[in-house]
């Protein structure tokens, strides 16, 4: 199938052809459960990015998914593909969540830094863990950072309902961290948190790494054409491990700031599967930081304006997910028809 | 007691067995299908709900297998017709399985004040074999669907190894270039493979309502989808090692339920991880080449 | 076998053919008659005739390019040629497809294996299987056909074992069953040799001569080996240029002439050389050796070296171990035994940013995967090998406090990139198109170009000029001798003997991973370095 190689088609097919069918598969769902299509319309408009309230809950989707999209754009971009955000994301939480408990007395600009810090090196260290395997034993990377998902979530839920526990016994959730380790709101009054500045200053630098640094250079080669790279001196194994500790830092200040920010504790559903998405929007974003930061802000007011649809109109939930699953498929084919054998 | 906890492994094991086998096809035709929770959820759904609406568990099963074979469609063409990204794909399709169970639950049974049920299998002992004293209680006092994945093990083993289909599959898998040149349609086979595998996962999706729990609820799967891949990797892609291993796992978990009864302190997301753990460590042992079909994953195109 | 001749018949009957008799011992079976064949402006195949008897062994011969690829894949039904006949028996037909060539009796074993490991021999053998109509796999019938169909031909295969724990030689015969098993008559064999070691070899020539004693056909698809051509064969046919220029009975050949035919007639000395003084040494190589990508030895106890201002031209028909030689000598292939001593330092299995670093420049055989980055421009690469160069000048000097290595300089870049544009007279719509844009003759230049900017004291040039046209072979060529001129050591390797003639000061001949002969250019004939290239022929030094 030959399609023109418009460089505005090319972009755009993919998040138009997304909210084509994901209208035509959501229309008769919606009907079908009884609700109102136009009134489910205005929440889903309204919900994402029609009214302050609705950006708001934007805003705070978008910065877990720019966070780990940017990791993942670093990742992919060199040719690996990390597929254990969720699990880098959990464990950046708990290390998080522990320092926000332990080290309450320190005053917040130091501890929240702190916090930063450590969740990208326990994120950066579970990334580290498949990357290893990969380039010294030849072990897929995607099987083993996914299989490593459960592990960390089984590790965090074994955390909250024993060591880390919380007041109430039946809730799988910690105590409230410290106020120290709390992220400033940017918006007052609202949950808008720090949380996305940080996400924003770290796209600035994934960008300037990719493209104004001469190991942003390496990570072009080795990843377009590994073969070449190594003829042409570059140490390949280096670069890549340092893109997938990059990727699971990333991913583990994204814990860090959904507990930080948002829930003020860690929970053991702490992440909507913020790890699998992210990986939508390092596509949609064609693997260029720019790119994500929107693709970021699409899916972030894509998912906030379905949950808000689902509030207003009573539809099962299960709406949320669904129009996700046809999201990440309607990107990966408009990927495959454009690019034919790609690898993505 | 031990008997106790044998036997309900075996019920544990068998809809993960389904899930196995079924996944097992799929990969050893090339295809790794990712979607086993999402397929799992969804047939689960559809058996349950065939099951209810008609009052017939045949008609459960019947609808589970279908939905699994339809989702098996829906991954054959993204995997050999678009030549999408196998491992995304599958991520895509589990998370709008779990969407589409939860929706077509709440949009079709929410009003309800009570939550349904219906008479699920019942256990149905065979006559001589079941009177055997420690294996006959064991093995033969089962429900059907148990006695149909001893079965199915079997006839997968055979299939696989000793049939020509069977050798075309892992032809397909290990090197469709090779079977392309020998005239074997790559195409069709992998369609096949991944449609018949998918409606064994979907068998085993229905299992859960209909054979287990009796009811429905949205975390009916919990994971065993995710297991089952696992248990493909660990079982080297062969079917009895695959079903051992899927034993092994039921009766780890019948064993951690009674462990837990009796306030043996071995935390229980330990043993949660384990299979996931394990795995990761036959990987680095074994290497992922003995036994995984060369071409896993990989699409075929002509050139 | 005879249930597969019947089988056969009948399909032939349905196809609207009549009934394929058995042919007979010494009977012409397969004839082609003017066969032509062009492809985008190359004539590939120029009106060539070919049969072939049964029981008779009738050797194609021919260097890469000759036409022998486009013939075989015509006779298996691959290709289409665009002018010239097929007899099957005296019979016309057409050949659309290779279903076609093996319903017709025509049995094509490739040059690598195409067998899959995991699997037994027996289920190999029947995977293509049509005739089969069981569901269930008989491997046990399958299995005594196997063992009588080899012990036919005089040698033992298991048919139980799995194909991953055979030697080449076995797998080799593996497929030659499966090729018999389908029933054919005639054999193609693409190259039949060139995964064997020396034992292989002799066990397949014993199972040839017994195939031609059971009264199969073999056309044997070879490029240079002409001990073990003129071993088997009965007729010998050289292909040049997409043209038959030799036809012989083997029995009447004399070898020197032969290999004269391939290679073609003396050339012409086309390149104005200024007399240059050989300086030191500048590249030694000291009994080395390697394996291949498949584990055999592809370099056996080479020795050799090159002087600054010298240029020594490796001939030697491709895989013959030059690729291995230069992945050695730049660090890309382990050496297991033997040293590469560059410029007086013993830098044996170093890191291929090691060897760049000692002012070594490696032009690789695969330019478009191997020698640029085909989705970044022309510019990207023209600065490839700076990055593992902390001296490079493409560092920037950044006024905040990081490391001069961070940063790299695009103005800097774009100003080098352009000014060897300009010198290497690359046609490039901008610095800044895809490399991939770009005629392979523009490609080669640039990869050219970015080499030997950094004046390295040493190059190694792989099949520079492969599939490029007149114009770009001559600028590369001289380019390659301004360099000499320059006091480089340059390390040319090429299939191309003309090339080779006209560049080289010294020759040095390379056959079955050894060094047959190094001889100065000026006393070198065409006559002897081909029979050192096809392995005739050993010169003392």
């Amino acid at each position: 199938m030959k399609i023109p190689k418009d460089r505005i088609f090319r972009l755009l097919l993919a998040p138009v052809m997304a909210i084509i069918v994901s209208i035509v598969i959501c229309v008769p769902l919606i009907v079908l459960a009884g609700a109102d299509i136009v009134e489910a319309a205005t929440a889903l408009i309204l919900g994402s990015f029609g009214t302050g309230y609705g950006l708001v809950g934007t805003l705070i989707k978008t910065t877990p998914l720019l966070l780990i999209g940017l990791g993942l754009t670093v990742c992919f971009k060199s040719g690996l593909y990390n597929i254990g955000a969720e699990g880098q994301l959990y464990m950046g939480a708990l290390v998080a969540t522990f320092l926000g408990l332990n080290l309450g007395g320190i005053i917040s600009p130091l501890l929240i830094p702190i916090m930063i810090i450590f969740a990208f090196l326990m994120g950066a260290l579970w990334a580290l863990i498949p990357v290893i395997l990969k380039v010294y034993r030849g072990i897929s990377e995607i099987i083993s950072s996914f299989l490593l998902n459960f592990v960390a979530t089984y590790i965090v839920l074994f955390m909250i309902l024993g060591p880390m526990k919380g007041p109430n016994p039946g809730l799988a959730q910690t105590y409230y961290i410290s106020e120290n380790a709390i992220l400033p709101s940017i918006i007052a009054n609202t949950r808008a948190h720090f949380g996305f500045i940080i996400a924003i200053l770290i796209a600035a630098s994934v960008y300037f790494l990719m493209y104004k640094t001469v190991w942003g250079n390496k990570l072009k080669i080795v990843g377009a054409q590994p073969e070449v790279a190594v003829v042409a001196g570059l140490n390949v194994k280096r670069v890549l491990i340092y893109a997938m500790v990059i990727s699971g830092g990333l991913a583990g200040i994204a814990g860090m700031v959904e507990v930080s920010g948002l829930h003020y504790k860690l929970l053991a559903d702490i992440s909507p599967g913020y790890g699998y998405i992210a990986i939508a929007v390092a596509l949609l974003g064609k693997l260029n930081p720019a790119g994500v930061v929107m693709a970021s802000i699409f899916m972030g007011g894509l998912m906030n304006g379905v949950m808000e649809m689902q509030r207003v109109t009573g539809i099962p939930v299960g709406i949320v997910y669904i129009v996700q699953g046809i999201v990440i498929l309607t990107i990966i084919i408009s990927e495959a028809l454009l690019y034919g054998r790609r690898k993505i | 007691m031990i008997e106790d906890i044998l036997s309900a492994g075996v019920r544990i094991a068998a809809p993960i067995a389904f899930a196995c086998l079924g996944e097992l096809i799929n990969q050893r035709s090339g295809i790794m299908n990712l979607g086993i929770e999402g397929i799992m959820l969804i047939s689960a759904f559809s058996g349950f709900a065939g099951a209810f609406l008609t009052g017939s568990l045949l008609v459960g099963v019947l609808f589970g297998l279908i939905a699994g074979a339809l989702m098996g469609l829906l991954v054959g063409v993204l995997s050999i017709k678009l030549k999408a990204n196998q491992v995304i794909a599958g991520i895509a399709i589990w998370i709008f399985g779990v969407g589409l169970s939860i929706y077509a639950y709440r949009a079709i049974f929410g009003g309800m004040s009570i939550p349904p049920t219906i008479e699920g299998f019942k256990a149905t002992p065979i006559p001589i074999l079941g009177d055997i004293p420690v294996i006959g209680e064991i093995l033969f006092r089962q429900n059907v669907l148990v006695y149909l994945s001893y079965l199915l093990v079997f006839a997968l083993w055979f299939i696989l190894i000793r049939t020509k289909l069977g050798l075309k599959i892992t032809a397909v898998g290990e090197d469709p270039k090779v079977a392309d040149i020998s005239g074997i349609n790559v195409f069709k086979m992998r369609y096949f493979a991944v449609i018949a595998g998918s409606a064994l996962i979907g068998l085993g999706g229905a299992y859960l309502p209909l054979a287990y729990i009796h009811t429905f609820a949205e975390n009916v799967v919990s994971g065993r989808g995710w297991i089952a891949f696992s248990l493909v990797i660990f079982g080297r892609w062969h079917p009895l090692k695959t079903f051992a291993a899927a034993l092994m796992f039921g009766i780890i978990d019948a064993s951690q339920l009674y462990i837990q009864g009796s306030g043996f302190a071995v935390p229980l997301e330990l043993m949660l991880m384990l299979p996931y753990l394990f795995t990761i460590l036959v990987l680095v042992i074994g290497g992922t080449k003995s036994g995984m079909p060369a071409s896993l994953g990989k699409p075929y195109s002509r050139e | 076998m005879k249930n597969g001749y019947i089988k056969r018949g009948i399909i032939c009957c349905l196809m609207g053919k009549k009934s394929n008799e058995l042919a007979k011992r010494g009977e012409l079976f397969l004839s082609m008659k003017g066969i032509t064949k062009r492809f985008e402006g190359v004539l590939a195949n120029d009106h060539i005739d070919f049969d072939i008897k049964m029981g008779e062994v009738h050797a194609l011969l021919g260097e890469n390019g000759a036409g022998k690829t486009t013939l075989m894949k015509i006779l298996y039904g691959l290709y289409q040629p665009d002018e010239g006949e097929i007899y099957i028996s005296g019979r016309r037909v057409k050949i659309n497809s290779p279903k076609d060539a093996i319903s017709l009796g025509i049995g094509m074993i490739h040059q690598h294996t195409m067998l899959i490991p995991k699997l037994t021999v027996a289920e190999n053998v029947i995977l293509g299987d049509k005739f089969q109509k069981d569901y269930l796999l008989n491997l046990g019938e399958v299995s005594n056909k196997i063992t009588k169909l080899s012990k036919t031909y005089g040698f033992e295969i298991d048919p139980h074992a799995k194909v991953w724990q055979l030697s080449a030689g076995e797998k080799k015969r593996v497929e030659i069953i499966k090729a018999l098993y389908l029933g054919s008559r005639v054999l193609i064999l693409d190259e039949p040799t060139s995964i064997l070691t020396p034992q292989d070899v002799k066990e397949l020539m014993e199972v040839i001569r017994r195939m031609k004693k059971e009264g199969l056909a073999i056309i044997p698809f070879i490029t240079h080996k002409l001990p073990e051509v003129m071993e088997i064969s009965d007729r010998i046919t050289v292909l040049r240029r997409g043209q038959v220029v030799a036809r012989i009975n083997t029995r009447n050949a004399n070898k020197w002439t032969l290999a004269k035919k391939m290679v073609g007639k003396e050339v012409v000395f086309e390149i104005k050389r200024s007399k240059v003084k050989k300086g030191k040494t500048a590249l030694e190589i000291k009994n080395l050796s390697a394996l291949n990508d498949k584990g055999l030895p592809a370099l056996k106890n080479v020795t050799f070296s090159i002087s600054e201002g010298e240029i020594l031209g490796i001939a030697g028909v491709a895989g013959n171990g030059q690729r291995e030689l230069s992945e050695a000598i730049v660090g890309l292939r382990k050496a297991t035994a033997g040293d590469v001593i560059i410029n007086n330092k013993k830098l044996t299995n170093q890191t291929p940013s090691n060897i760049i670093l000692n002012q070594v420049a490696y032009i690789p055989e695969d330019r478009l995967y191997q020698g640029v980055v085909r989705d970044l421009s022309v510019s990207e690469n023209m600065i490839l090998e700076s990055y593992c160069n902390p001296d490079s000048p493409f560092a920037h000097k950044w006024i905040m406090p990081f490391d001069r290595k961070w940063f790299p300089k695009k103005q800097k870049i774009d100003e080098y990139s352009k000014k060897l544009i300009q010198e290497f007279d690359i046609k490039t719509p901008s610095k800044d198109t895809p490399v991939c844009n770009l005629s392979g003759g523009n490609i080669q230049k640039s990869i050219l170009a970015r080499k030997l900017a950094t004046n390295p004291k040493i190059l190694v040039a792989c099949e520079p000029t492969s599939g490029l046209d007149i114009g770009a072979t001559k600028f590369i060529h001289r380019k390659l001798i301004e360099q000499k001129e320059k006091g480089s050591a340059i390390l040319l390797i090429s299939g191309d003997l003309e090339e080779i003639m006209n560049v080289s000061d010294r020759i040095l001949v390379m056959y079955k991973g050894e060094v047959m002969g190094i001889l100065p250019r000026k006393t070198a004939k065409i006559g002897k370095i081909g029979a050192m290239m096809a392995g005739l022929e050993k010169v003392r030094k």
